[in-house]
C-alpha cells in the first residue's frame, strides 16, 4: 500500500507492506524493516525500526479520516496519511470547487489559532485555523487554492458543529 | 543545627494505632505507605469520583466524603472530623495542600481529643499570615527581604516605601502564599496601576485585602530549609532543598543539596532556621523558604508548616523518612536523628513533579484515561504516584499524578539517573509534562547549576517540544502502520454522531480501534 503522509510542513511517501508483526515500509527510497508489537492495546506500539526500539501512541481520528496523533517519550506529532485514492480525491477536490468555498468546524470546539486574515492568499494544505475539542487539537487546512474573502472565526471562540468559520474565493483556474 | 529548648508543657507519650489521612493523590499513599511500616492501621477519605483512587485500596480503611468539589469533600473539617470519630482514629495527617495548614482544623483537632500532625494551631496561625511571619523571622534575627515594615494601606503610603527600596518591588498579599497573590512591580506608574487590583484579588482570594511591599531580588534562587521541633524542646534542621527551577512561582524539579550552597552557607542557613523554628515553639515538619541572591545572601520568605511535595529529596540524602518522624513528634517521641546532627548531605538527590498538564498548550491541566503506564524503578530511582493504568484522572483536583525522585553519588550521576528514569516514564492517554522534564535536565544552564527563578520564563518555548527532523520517520512510521493496520481491517458499522477525536480524548478512544480490529485478528 503506497501513503501521501504529511506532518510540520513535509511530505513523505511511504509504501507499506507485510502482514504482522514485520511490515517492510520504503520511506523516500528506503528500505526499512519494522516489527511491530502491541502493547495490550492496539494504538500502543513497541516497534523495532531496524531494530532500534521505540514505543508509540497512535491514535486515529474518527472524522477526521486519515488524521493520527502520534506521541513518542512525550512528544507528539500530528500526521496526516492518506493513500493513493484518498491523496487523489483530495487533488481532484479543487476543481470541483470553485466559487465561494465557505469552511466549516467540523467538530464543536474552542478556535485556538486563526492563522489567516481576510486578504491572505492560500494555497491547497495552507493553515487556516485550528480548532480544539476534548484537548485534540485539529488543524483545518485548505481544500483549495484561493484568497481568504471573510474570517467569522475568533480566538479563543467556542463553535458548533458545522459553524462557519471563514470564507475563502477559489482561484477561478485551479491548478491541476 | 540541633537546638534544646527548656522542655515546655509536654504532652505525655501517646500510642497512636489508627490513623486518618486527610488527603488523596501521591501524598496520600504516600503517607499510608509510612503507616503500614510503623504499624498503624490507616484510614482514607474518598471523594465519590475518587472511590477508584489509588489511596482508597492502599489504606486499611476508607470512608467516603459524599460529594466531588474539594470545598464539598477534602476541606470540610466536619466531615473529615465525623470519619474519624466513627473510625476511631486517634490522629490525623493532613499532607500538604487542602487542610494542613489551616489553623481551625488543627484546633478542631484538638477540641475532638484528635492528634493533629503537624504544628499547634497557634503556629499555623502566625505563620500563615506572612506579616506576623516577618515579624517573626525578624524577631528571631532571621534576615528579611528590604521591604514595608507592616502592611501599606494605601497606595501613597505604598509608593513612598516603594522609591526608598528602589524598582522593581514586589506587591504581596498578608494571607497569599504558595505562589499566589504576588505581583512585580518595575515603576510607580505599575504600582500606581496595580495596588487596588491587588487588594481586591487578594480580598477575593485570601479574604484579606492587606498588602506589603519588598524589594525584588534581581536574578533570585529559591532554597528552602526543611525543619523539625519535638515536643522535649529539640529543634533541627535537615539541610536544603533546591527550588529554583520553578514555572509562574511554582516549583518543577527540586534537588538536594544545592549547586549553590557551600557547607558554610549550609550550616548558617540552617542555623538561622532552626533558630525561627524554636522562636515559634514548632512541632513537626516544617519548611524555611529562602530567597538567595547569586552572591549567597538569603532573606526569609516564608515557612510552611507541613510536609513539602519535595520532601523525598531530603529523605533521599539524608536516609530518614520524614513521614515517621512526623509520627514520632505526634506520638510525643524525641527525634531518632539527634544523635546523628548536624545531618551532612550524602550524595545528590533531584525530584520532577510529573502533571497531567500540556505544556504545548500554556500547561493547561488535562483530564483522560491512562491507557498504559509504565513506571521506572531500578537503582536510585523512587517513585511517588497516586495512578495507575486504566485510572481516569479527574478534574477536580491538583493535577499532580506524581513524582520521580532519584539518587546519585553527586550530580552528573544524578542527572543522568534522572534522564534515564524519564525515559522508561511512559503515560499514554493523557498529556503530561514529561518531556517538558526531559528538556529541563538537557539545558546547559541546568547541568551547571546555574539557575535563577525566571528561567523557564526566558528559555521554555513550546515549540522545543516538538520532534526533532531526526526523529520525525518515528512518528511516520507509526502513522503509517497504524493506518495500514485499519485499513485492511474489515469495516464494521461505526456511530458517527461521536468522533474518534473526542473519544480518544475520554480516553475510549482506543477501545474504538480494538472494534474495528477484532474481527481481522480473530
Amino acid at each position: 500500500m503506497k501513503y501521501q503522509v504529511r506532518t510540520q510542513d513535509r511530505e513523505w511517501l511511504v509504501e507499506i507492506e507485510g502482514e504482522s508483526p514485520v511490515y517492510v515500509l520504503h520511506i523516500d527510497g528506503r528500505r526499512i524493516l519494522a516489527d511491530v508489537s502491541k502493547l495490550g492495546d492496539p494504538s500502543l506500539l513497541s516497534i523495532l525500526l531496524d531494530n532500534v526500539s521505540y514505543l508509540a501512541h497512535a491514535v486515529a481520528a474518527n472524522d477526521n479520516p486519515g488524521a493520527f496523533e502520534v506521541s513518542i517519550g512525550g512528544k507528539l506529532a500530528q500526521v496526516r496519511v492518506l493513500d493513493e485514492l484518498a491523496a487523489l480525491a483530495q487533488q481532484m477536490q479543487p476543481a470541483q470547487t470553485q466559487g465561494r468555498v465557505v469552511v466549516q468546524s467540523p467538530m464543536p470546539g474552542l478556535v485556538v489559532d486563526v492563522c489567516v486574515e481576510p486578504g491572505d492568499v492560500v494555497q491547497r494544505g495552507s493553515r487556516l485555523v485550528v480548532v480544539e475539542a476534548m484537548k485534540m487539537q485539529n488543524e483545518l487546512t485548505s481544500e483549495v487554492a484561493g484568497t481568504v474573502r471573510e474570517v467569522t472565526a475568533q480566538l479563543n471562540q467556542a463553535v458548533e458543529s458545522g459553524a462557519t468559520l471563514l470564507v475563502i474565493e477559489a482561484d477561478a483556474a485551479p491548478k491541476a | 543545627m540541633a537546638r534544646s529548648s527548656p522542655a515546655k508543657k509536654r504532652q505525655p507519650t501517646r500510642h497512636i494505632r489508627k490513623m486518618l489521612v486527610a488527603n488523596r493523590g501521591e501524598i496520600a499513599v504516600r503517607v499510608c505507605k509510612a503507616l503500614r511500616e510503623l504499624g498503624i492501621r490507616s484510614v482514607a477519605v474518598y471523594s465519590d469520583v475518587d472511590r477508584n483512587a489509588l489511596h482508597v485500596s492502599r489504606a486499611d480503611e476508607a470512608y467516603g466524603l459524599d460529594g466531588n468539589t474539594s470545598l464539598d469533600t477534602y476541606l470540610r473539617i466536619d466531615k473529615i472530623l465525623a470519619v474519624a470519630a466513627r473510625s476511631g482514629a486517634d490522629a490525623i495527617h493532613p499532607g500538604y495542600g487542602f487542610l494542613s495548614e489551616n489553623a481551625a482544623f488543627a484546633a478542631a483537632c484538638r477540641d475532638a481529643g484528635v492528634v493533629f500532625v503537624g504544628p499547634s494551631p497557634g503556629a499555623i496561625a502566625r505563620m500563615g499570615d506572612k506579616l506576623q511571619a516577618r515579624e517573626a523571622a525578624r524577631a528571631a534575627g532571621v534576615p528579611l527581604v528590604p521591604g514595608s515594615p507592616g502592611a501599606v494601606p494605601d497606595v501613597d503610603t505604598a509608593l513612598g516605601v516603594a522609591s526608598e527600596l528602589g524598582y522593581p518591588v514586589m506587591l504581596k498579599a498578608a494571607a497569599g502564599g504558595g505562589g499566589k497573590g504576588m505581583r512585580r512591580l518595575e515603576s510607580a506608574e505599575e504600582l500606581r496601576g496595580a495596588f487596588a487590583r491587588t487588594a481586591e484579588e487578594a480580598r477575593r482570594a485570601f479574604a484579606n485585602p492587606e498588602l506589603y511591599l519588598e524589594k525584588f531580588i534581581v536574578d533570585p534562587r529559591h532554597i528552602e530549609i526543611q525543619v523539625f521541633g519535638d515536643q522535649h524542646g529539640h529543634y533541627a534542621a535537615l539541610g536544603e532543598r533546591e527550588c529554583t527551577l520553578q514555572r509562574r512561582h511554582q516549583k518543577v524539579i527540586e534537588e538536594a543539596p544545592s549547586p549553590l550552597v557551600t557547607p558554610e552557607l549550609r550550616a548558617k542557613m540552617c542555623a538561622t532556621a532552626t533558630s525561627l523554628a524554636a522562636a515559634v515553639g514548632y512541632l513537626g515538619a516544617g519548611t524555611v523558604e529562602f530567597v538567595t541572591d547569586q552572591a549567597g545572601n538569603f532573606y526569609f520568605l516564608e515557612m510552611n508548616t507541613r510536609l513539602q511535595v519535595e520532601h523525598p529529596v531530603t529523605e533521599l540524602t539524608t536516609g530518614l523518612d520524614l513521614v515517621h518522624e512526623q509520627v514520632r513528634v505526634a506520638a510525643g517521641e524525641q527525634l531518632s536523628f539527634l544523635e546523628r546532627l548536624p545531618l551532612e548531605p550524602q550524595g545528590w538527590a533531584i525530584e520532577c513533579r510529573i502533571y497531567a498538564e500540556d505544556p504545548r498548550r500554556d500547561f493547561l491541566p488535562c483530564r483522560g484515561r491512562i491507557l498504559k503506564l509504565s513506571i521506572p524503578y531500578g537503582p536510585g530511582v523512587r517513585n511517588d504516584f497516586g495512578i495507575y493504568e486504566g485510572y481516569d484522572v479527574p478534574v477536580y483536583y491538583d493535577p499532580l499524578l506524581g513524582k520521580l525522585a532519584v539518587w546519585g553519588p553527586d550530580r552528573p550521576h544524578a542527572i543522568a539517573r534522572m534522564q534515564r528514569a524519564l525515559h522508561d516514564l511512559v503515560i499514554e492517554g493523557i498529556r503530561t509534562n514529561t518531556a517538558f522534564h526531559a528538556w529541563a535536565l538537557d539545558q546547559p544552564e541546568f547541568r551547571q547549576g546555574n539557575l535563577d527563578t525566571g528561567f523557564i520564563g526566558r528559555a521554555f518555548k513550546p515549540a522545543l517540544l516538538d520532534p526533532d527532523p531526526a526523529e520525525l520517520e518515528r512518528f511516520v512510521t507509526a502513522a503509517v502502520i497504524r493506518a495500514y493496520e485499519l485499513d485492511r481491517a474489515p469495516k464494521l458499522p461505526r456511530d458517527h454522531s461521536s468522533s474518534r477525536w473526542a473519544l480518544a480524548g475520554r480516553g475510549v478512544g482506543a477501545l474504538d480501534d480494538r472494534h474495528a480490529e477484532g474481527s481481522l485478528e480473530a
